[in-house]
């Protein structure tokens, strides 16, 4: 009952909080809308007790991404207010008309009581942060620690990557 | 279930608490007709000069990808810290001491790697 009047005031949240990202007119208040709908994400992965995806979702939307944005929001001038696109009256009603078409399928496959999702959801039991440490740092058959050092070497190609296309020689930044 | 509460409701207590200073200090203090001078956010008789609203340099997107790479990595960490306890009192099934050590020292190394070719293509040269 408890658990119930919290899931849904955060759903509430969390689409009150997505429409205003998507709607106000000054992109920074809609950014921090965005940081706000995260939040509640983040609360939600809490409530199924995915303690990993939660944090994940804080360390990385909230303060990576979130980030991102803002300096992409002040690398522009204006803050998008002056010319500020309005959608035409057709491309609302297409808008529309997906979106409805998408909830009414998602509603006809949740409604239908189907035998591998009642399966699927008996067997997943909370993941705890200790199982994925146990399970990144094992050497047996089950352990995933090939994929953990991957990792590193992949985020090292990514960082090179990056260091490489965005910064330029000093000869043609100066002339830029 | 039960932690996760508690944190909510320390979040709300200090939402209340930030919300109730804020009120009251608007409920108390007097209110004078704001004259240009008195909303300058800085006053100290300090003519501001332009907008306070500048254009960042592209210099700090560079700092976000490389602090978004390195979020990633701690946040990998993590799990692998909170077992630790488990296997420096040997209850970790098979994962020892050494074991875990190697194992992210290596990862750490890559990582630290990439952290030295940033730093010499003076990535980390502030202009």
């Amino acid at each position: 009952m408890m658990s119930d009047l919290l899931f849904y005031g955060l759903v509430t949240t969390l689409v009150l909080l997505s429409l205003l990202a998507v709607s106000l007119p000054n992109l920074l208040h809609g950014a921090i809308a965005l940081i706000g709908s995260f939040f509640a994400t983040a609360a939600l992965y809490i409530m199924l007790q995915l303690e990993f995806v939660a944090l994940s979702q804080i360390m990385l939307y909230i303060g990576g991404i979130i980030i991102f944005m803002l300096i992409i929001i002040l690398l522009t001038s204006g803050l998008g207010q002056e010319n500020r696109y309005m959608v035409k009256g057709r491309r609302r009603a297409a808008g529309a008309g997906v979106s409805a078409l998408l909830l009414i399928g998602l509603l006809l496959t949740i409604s239908q009581p189907s035998e591998t999702l009642q399966k699927a959801t008996l067997r997943a039991a909370p993941v705890t942060m200790d199982d994925i440490g146990f399970r990144l740092m094992a050497t047996n058959k089950n352990g995933f620690i090939i994929p953990f050092e991957i990792i590193s070497i992949l985020l090292l190609v990514a960082l090179v990557g990056a260091v490489v296309i965005a910064r330029r020689d000093n000869g043609q930044e100066q002339e830029s | 279930m039960d932690s996760y509460i508690m944190i909510g409701f320390s979040v709300f207590l200090g939402a209340i608490f930030v919300g109730g200073a804020i009120l009251t200090s608007k409920l108390l203090a007097f209110y004078t007709p704001a004259g240009q001078r008195k909303v300058q956010p800085y006053e100290c008789s300090e003519e501001p000069i332009g907008d306070a609203r500048i254009r960042f340099k592209v210099a700090f997107y560079i700092f976000a990808l490389l602090f978004l790479l390195f979020d990633i990595e701690s946040l990998l960490l993590f799990p692998c810290m909170k077992i630790f306890r488990a296997v420096v009192t040997d209850q970790a099934g098979g994962i020892g001491t050494s074991v875990l050590f190697a194992e992210l020292f290596v990862f750490i190394f890559i990582l630290f790697f990439g952290f030295i070719y940033a730093w010499r293509k003076g990535v980390l040269v502030w202009e």
